[in-house]
């Protein structure tokens, strides 16, 4: 194992101690061993004000049919502009119905309105940066800054809940600068981090007790590791991983998912998969060989 | 004249056709498998190319401006690989001799066209004459599984897409009783899987080629999991 690729496991495994072994409780803050304390980077506030929050929605439903279509054609002008027409409404039908369908998955967020009013991405990054492993001196800068002589992160991650309220998934894409050079990003990518599933009997008041504190520390906790993992790749180079593609498994809430991919690493009873897009996803895997015990000790 | 009378025979044929009824779903019969079943025969009918489908795009026109305009998509799903779907009837029989079933194998691939049709048609039963299988594999009941799509599935009105391209995998798998003819267990299987994000992405449609990567598990799972519980 080469030093990058030690470091990166290094990271991976202190991440996941960290944040990734609660499954049924989101606990209180819970501070990572710090790695690399020299390190010290920056990372800027996204433009947006409020924190995205979405509820997760599928298209495999989408489509508005197969509908024959018989083109008045009395001569090839009115044809052509009835084709044109066709065309054009198809497309606003199609664009129309996945909006609909967002809109109806945005329902599930309704009673958490409240919490989320006032939850602004200065709060949620500094709640992140709190919970997370990597380097000794973390800033929170201003959208203006630019890069400059630190490592420097440029993030805007967005929220989902899943129907059944029992987990959250994160989507983060992610630039990062190398010190000193400030016009292309060493490291581009976007990091998906699904949480644990939830239980019990009213998620709804799980979430939004004590105003939203649960939801709030969830978010961070996706929202550090997928700043971890980044990083780690970004400072230590890739984890060199399983060459092999294969489909992961893995629950979203009470659902089933799938990824194709790449296995990259594998601690505390969670995977991370380099998928096929190129980016990083991290999700729960019960069935995995490696306890957090074993994670934290590697981590050593 | 002839040509005449031919033209109006196919009309009607066709007609009847479209009005044939569709095979409803049949639910596992318990005593299909078991101690006293007798032996199950698992078959697995040859698997369709990865392809593009384009239903709704009935002209010949249409379907011409609909293959060239997914054209790499249509290179790109034949260079996906099966994985271990060949496999899929050993599962499937390894999954009933957990049950306690007596289970042969069925080498090679079956074909269902090549069996005559079945002279006492009604309701449940399967239109081609299975009962000859029982003397030739020693077997009293056949698990047929049959994969008939396979790829992506992008539905058209005329010229126009009016979804965006899914990734699919549909077929049925069934078990015929090899004394009555009778279906002892029929499920459609009908995945449909979209892209996350954007689907437009060549040369690699790394979006759909996950789609197509779900369907498969979805797929295999549809026949595996009514043996599984």
């Amino acid at each position: 194992m080469t030093a990058r690729h030690a470091g990166f496991a290094f990271v991976a495994a202190a991440a996941f101690a960290a944040s990734c072994c609660r499954a049924a409780e989101v606990a209180e803050a819970t501070i990572a061993p710090v790695i690399a304390p020299g390190l010290r980077w920056e990372l800027r506030l996204p433009k947006e004000d409020k924190v995205v929050y979405r509820g997760v929605v599928s298209f495999d439903g989408a489509g508005v049919g197969t509908a024959s279509m018989l083109y008045p054609a009395p001569n090839i002008a009115v044809g052509l502009i009835a084709v044109l027409v066709h065309g054009l409404t198809n497309e606003a039908a199609k664009k129309m119905q996945k909006d609909k369908l967002q809109d109806a998955a945005d329902q599930v967020l309704s009673p958490y309105q409240v919490v989320l009013a006032d939850f602004k991405y200065r709060d949620l990054l500094q709640r992140g940066v709190e919970r997370m492993a990597t380097g000794g001196m973390r800033t929170i800068v201003e959208n203006a800054r630019t890069p400059g002589a630190e490592w420097f992160v440029e993030s805007l991650p967005v929220f989902a809940l899943t129907q059944d309220q029992r987990a959250l998934v994160m989507e983060n894409p992610l630039s990062i600068y190398a010190p000193g050079a400030s016009s292309a990003a060493a490291w581009q990518k976007t990091v998906k981090v699904v949480s644990g599933v939830k239980t019990g009997d009213d998620l709804t008041a799980f979430w939004t007790a004590d105003e939203g504190r649960n939801l709030k520390t969830e978010s961070a906790r996706l929202l550090a590791e997928s700043l971890d993992i980044a990083l780690g790749e970004a400072v230590w180079g890739p984890a060199k991983g399983s060459e092999v593609y294969q489909t992961f498994r893995y629950p979203e809430g009470g659902s089933e998912k799938m990824e194709r991919g790449q296995l990259v690493a594998e601690r505390c009873h969670r995977r991370v998969i380099r998928t096929l897009r190129g980016g990083l996803l991290s999700v729960p895997a019960g069935d995995s060989a490696v306890s957090c015990d074993d994670a934290a000790a590697g981590a050593q | 004249m002839k040509l005449r009378i031919g033209m109006v025979v196919l009309g009607v044929a066709v007609l009847l056709a479209g009005c044939a009824t569709r095979q409803t779903p049949v639910g596992l019969n318990p005593d299909a498998f078991g101690a006293t079943a007798g032996r199950v025969g698992v078959a697995m009918t040859a698997l369709p190319k990865v392809d593009t489908y384009f239903p709704g795009a009935s002209c010949l026109l249409c379907l011409a401006a609909a293959s060239i305009a997914n054209s790499s998509l249509t290179t790109h799903a034949k260079t996906l690989s099966y994985e271990d779907l060949p496999k899929l009837k050993e599962r499937v029989a390894d999954a009933l001799r957990r049950k306690g079933a007596d289970v042969v194998v069925i080498p090679g691939e079956f074909d269902v066209g090549a069996l005559p049709t079945f002279a006492n048609s009604g309701p449940n039963v399967a239109p081609k004459d299975f009962t000859s299988l029982q003397k030739k594999y020693g077997i009293s009941r056949l698990l047929v599984i049959e994969v008939q799509t396979l790829g992506f599935w992008r539905t058209y009105s005329a010229y126009f897409p009016t979804s965006d391209p899914k990734a699919i995998f549909s077929g049925r798998g069934y078990i015929v009783n090899l004394g009555s003819n009778a279906y002892d267990w029929y499920l459609p299987v009908n995945v449909l899987r979209s892209a996350e994000g954007v689907w437009d992405e060549p040369t690699a449609f790394p979006g759909l080629t996950n789609a197509y990567f779900q369907a498969l598990e979805l797929g295999k799972d549809s026949y595996l999991n009514p043996f599984a519980q």
